[in-house]
Order: C-alpha cells, then structure tokens, then sequence
C-alpha cells in the first residue's frame, strides 16, 4: 500500500540506452498516488524509452525505479504488471486474431475471481461502450481510434493502480482525441488510477495532467505545473505543433503531422 | 511476429457455436468408430498411421500456429517417445505405464531444450531445435546398448488387461482413443487463459508481457505439451510400424510434421487432422495413378516429395489457413447458397438471417 505523502512512482537518476547510445540520461520524476503527470517532449526525445523502462521491457542502466515503496527497476515486465503497473504501449499492440471480448479478459490474465473480472469487463464497456458492440470482432478488425481504446481498457482490466499510456493520441483526428482524452479524465477521477501520459503533441495532455515534464534529447529539460507549461509561449511553439488555443471547430481542425490514419 | 495466419477464435471460444455445428462432428466420430466396418486391414493401417501423425500434428499446430514458434527439432521428441516405448516394453513395463512414460519423457526433453533456447526469441528456438534434430539422430545410432544402433529395435506388441493389441484393428482404435483425448485436451488449452496468452505471445510479446504473461514460462509450457504430444504419437508409431530404426527420426520427419501444420491449417486443430491426412493420403493417390501416368513421370520416385512441395508453395500463396481455410471458404459459401435458397423460397429480402 501506498503511505500516506508518498509517491506512488518515484524515479531518481535514471539512465537507458541502445548499445553505444543513450536514450535517457539522469531523468527523475515522481507521482503522487491518484495524480495524473504528462512527458512531453519531440519524437526521440526519450518518452516511450521511459516508459519502457518503468514497465521492465528495458533494464535500465543506472538509477532506481521505485513504485509505492519498492524498487522495481530491472524486473521482468510480468512481475511488474502483477504489482499493479498497466502499460499501453506505442502502437497499441492489438492482439489481432482474438475478439475485443478476448482481448480484454487477456487485461485481467493475472487476476482470479471471475465475478470481479465480470464487473470489470462492464465497467470498461461503460466507458467505451462501442467496444461491447464489436465484442465478437477480432481486434484486427477495429479502426485506429477503436484500438486506442481496446489498448487503454485492456490496461484497466488489470486493475492498475498505475497505468503508463503511450502516445494516446497518435495517427487519430481530433475529435477522437478528445473523446479519448475526456475518458482518460474520467477513469483518472472515477478510479483514483495514477496515470503517466507520454505525448508529443501536448495540449490535451497538459489539460489532464496536474504536472508535466519535458524531455529534450534523453534529460529533463523542464519540470512544472502543468497550468505553467500550458501558458508557455515557448514551449508552445516548439512542440505544441497541435495545441488549439483557440480550439478549431468542426471540420479542418489541426492534425498530428505524424498521422497514420484518421479514425 | 505475424507469421501465423490469422486464427478464426470467434468460432473456437465456444467448442460448437450452435447446436447444428455439432452434427458434422458427431457424423464423423461415427465413421470413424465404424471404420473396421468399411475398411480392409491395409486401408485401416493408413487411417490409423494417420491418426498417429495427427496427434504429433496437434503438438505442431499448438505450437506454431498458435504460438507462433517453429521447431525443427519434433523428430526428437518422435524418436524419444518411440524409443522409451519400446524399451520400456522390451524391460516387462507394462503397456499402461510405458505409453504415459514415452510421453512424459518426450516434454521433459522438450523442457530441457526449450529452458534456455525460449529465453530468447523467434529464430533462436528454431536453430536450437535443428541442433537437437542432428544429436538425437547422433545419439540413436551411437547408443548401441540402449538404441541398438543402426540395427534398430523389434517394438513388443502392447497387452492391456491381458489382452494383446497387436493387430491392425485394436491399434486403429487406440490410435483414434488417444487422438480425440489430445483432440479435447488441446481444445480445452485453447480456451483457457493459457490459450489466450499463447495468441497473445504470438501477436504482440510487448504487450502480452505488459499484461502480465510470463513469456519463458508459457512458450516452455507450449513447448513441453507438444513435445508430449509429439512423445506419445511416437509410442505408437513404434506400435504401428513395430521396428524402429535411426533413419525413421531425421530432420525429414521434422519436416513432415510441419508440413502437416502448413499444409492442414496451422491455425486450427483440425488442421492437424486434415494435414496428417494429406501425408498419409498423398503416397496413396499417387500409387494409384502411377500406371495412369506418362512413363517418364510415372518411374520417377520422388513425385510425393513435388506433390507436398507444390501443395505447400500453393498454399502458403493463395490460401494460408490450409485445408482447414479451404473447408471454410466451402462452408461459407455452401451457407450462402443454402440461405438464397430459402429466401426465394419464402419470397423474403435477402442479406440478413432470419432470427
């Protein structure tokens, strides 16, 4: 459990890297138990590289990791999944051959007590009820915004305490991002889950988030409020590429230049 | 990562969607109980034999269709099941014992192997797997004492209860006994939780590991119950053909194996079945229609070896889900002609199902 005025996740000086390079150098954060933080930064600036790491998919180098009191750092990912970590990772990962239905009871694979999963499997479907109408569906067949939304309840199916969400928004229109972001909003206060949001493009994220950090080049370049970070002007201008100030309306709105498809 | 075709889980969760499904089922169950019938001793040795490999062809699809892991090593797991049969016979163990025994043995082997090879990913189970071949090979040629070296070994015919099992028939039903255990062992697997974490291991390791798979620990299970399997389809071949010998244990009979899962439909069960058939069956149709054949093809003696290799280029082209994807296409369409019909029939709008 969680202590009172502890962090639920607590990172200090950690260091990554890929053979000769350096992915991440000196990068400490922390969450408050329940809070919700955004890692901005520009594409290989190093945010799916922590989050890798925080869910054991990568051994770090240095530093330590440590989730409601526990060092976790170097584990293997299962044995971090089993102590409440939820990792959405980049892509989504569908398991394509398998229904939506299946896809999510694969979320709770470490939990026992059926009748909990059951109101688990409900309680997901409230807040992405389209998912219960392609149940049947194999994932492969759901559009990108679809998965998306797979990706996320199939996290919560685990019941997380922490959930690690990586680049949400990525390849969707915004009307999409929206609608996923609004929801990730209400799991945060409905669930109490403390979320880690990784994006690039970093408005809606901020507006979630109580706290943000931004990585530039595998370090903290910044660590704020998130209210600060919003108010920016510089930092808008160098990432927040999609950042609706005034929010677009209707049709034409501003899209992620990365966009692979747009629903 | 994607190598394996696409699995059609929707009908698989359930064993039979509805009731109806079960018929085709239940009628084949009935043929093949009855076979003895309709079959004379040589035709019931085939379907037997067939039986056999589609038991070790179960292992394969588990394996590589579901799990998305090659092995080129199951000739081992073959040969360490047929083996441990036939010696555990030839010391007074009894039937019951030894069959179990033979398998039991072929997935502590496959534990073995497959402990440090899984650790790592794709190719590595692969090249581990082809290293086994060659040193089982190695090892039932040099074993003299155990093996009998290249002289091979007289297999003992089995007696259950007092009763020899020895002939043609009592070896055709416990190749059918055994095979639908396997059959409804291996469907129970595929829908549990387990099941699911092996398609999830084979979709997205990244992910199934985020959800809390333990990668090392499921793919050695997998590993371990098609070697098993495999171990246990050995115990009776060593029955069927009743002498053993190295060279019925090379990289060949690797080879078959999978070629049952390619060519049957690696991502369904029955494809097990429907491979092992075309094994069985193909050397058959071809030695029937040699005499039809022009001379020069029908002298040649490796026209099996083009038939599989044709079959497999064709298949993995136009259609990956092997015979199994052919049935469905059948299916699909025989459902679609049988549904126009009715909705002429009773003059309703066509397109959707009647409730």
């Amino acid at each position: 459990m969680v202590r009172a005025g502890e962090p639920l996740l607590s990172v200090r000086d950690l260091a990554v890297g890929y053979g000769p390079t350096e992915a991440l150098r000196g990068v400490s954060l922390e969450l408050a138990a329940g809070s919700v933080i955004a890692v901005l930064g520009a594409n290989g600036a190093g945010k799916s590289t922590l989050l890798r790491a925080i869910a054991g998919a990568l051994r770090p180098r240095a530093g330590t990791i440590i989730l409601a009191g526990r060092e976790i750092q170097g584990r293997e990912p299962h044995r971090i999944a089993a102590l409440g970590v939820a990792h959405v990772p980049e892509g989504r990962e569908p398991f394509s051959d398998l229904t939506v239905r299946e896809n999510l009871l694969l979320g709770a694979y470490l939990r026992r007590g059926r009748a909990a999963v059951r109101e688990d499997l409900a309680l997901v479907e409230r807040y992405f009820p389209i998912l219960a109408e392609r149940a049947r569906l194999p994932a492969g067949r759901l559009s990108g915004g679809e998965q998306q939304m797979l990706a996320i309840a199939r996290g919560l199916m685990a019941r997380p305490r922490l959930l690690l969400l990586d680049e949400p928004s990525l390849g969707l229109a915004p009307r999409l991002i929206d609608q996923i972001y609004e929801i990730i909003d209400r799991i945060h206060r409905e669930q109490g889950v403390g979320i880690v949001v990784v994006e690039q493009s970093a408005a809606r994220a901020l507006a979630i988030a109580r706290y943000g950090y931004v990585l530039e080049g595998g370090r903290i370049a910044r660590a704020s409020d998130a209210a600060a970070l919003r108010d920016d002007p510089r930092l808008a201008a160098l990432y927040f590429g999609t950042m609706p100030s005034p929010r677009p309306l209707g049709v034409g709105g501003v899209v992620d230049s990365r966009n692979r498809e747009t629903e | 990562m994607h190598q394996a075709p696409a699995i059609n889980r929707a009908a698989e969760v359930r064993l039979f969607r509805r009731g109806a499904d079960a018929i085709p089922y239940a009628g084949l169950a009935a043929l093949a109980v009855l076979a003895p019938v309709y079959l004379d001793d040589y035709g019931l040795a085939q379907v037997g034999l067939a039986l056999v490999y589609a038991i070790a062809g179960l292992g394969v699809v588990l394996l590589t269709g579901y799990a998305g892991q090659v092995s080129l090593g199951h000739a081992a797991f073959l040969a360490s099941g047929a083996y441990a049969e036939a010696v555990l016979l030839a010391h007074g163990v009894p039937f019951v014992v030894a069959l179990p025994a033979a398998g039991a043995l072929a997935a502590l082997l496959g534990i073995i192997v497959g402990l440090p090879a899984l650790r790592l990913s794709g190719i590595y189970l692969t090249v581990a797997t082809l290293a086994l071949a060659f040193i089982a090979e190695e090892v039932l040629a040099r074993w003299e004492p155990v093996t009998g070296g290249n002289s091979g070994l007289v297999v003992t015919a089995p007696t259950m209860l007092g009763w020899e099992l020895g002939d043609e028939r009592a070896l055709y039903y416990m190749a059918l006994a055994l095979f639908s255990l396997a059959l409804i062992g291996s469907a129970n697997l595929v829908r549990s939780p387990l099941g699911r974490a092996l398609i999830a291991v084979r979709d997205s390791e990244v992910a199934a590991s985020a959800l809390g798979v333990d990668l090392a620990r499921t793919k050695l299970t997998v590993f371990a119950f098609s070697a098993g399997l495999t171990g246990v389809a050995g115990a009776l071949y060593a029955h069927k053909i009743a002498f053993i010998s190295p060279e019925q244990f090379t990289i060949t009979a690797s080879i078959e194996l999978l070629l049952i899962a390619f060519i049957g439909g690696p991502g369904a069960l029955a494809g097990a079945l429907l491979g092992a058939g075309f094994l069985i069956g193909v050397p058959q149709i071809v030695a029937l229609a040699r005499p039809l054949l022009p001379p020069a093809i029908a002298t040649q003696n490796s026209i099996e070896a083009a038939v599989f290799g044709i079959a497999l280029i064709l298949f993995i082209r136009f259609e990956p889900r092997g015979l199994h994807g052919l049935w469905l296409r059948a299916r699909a369409s025989g459902e679609r002609i049988a549904r126009r019909r009715r909705h002429v029939a009773h003059g309703e709008r066509p397109g959707r199902e009647a409730p």
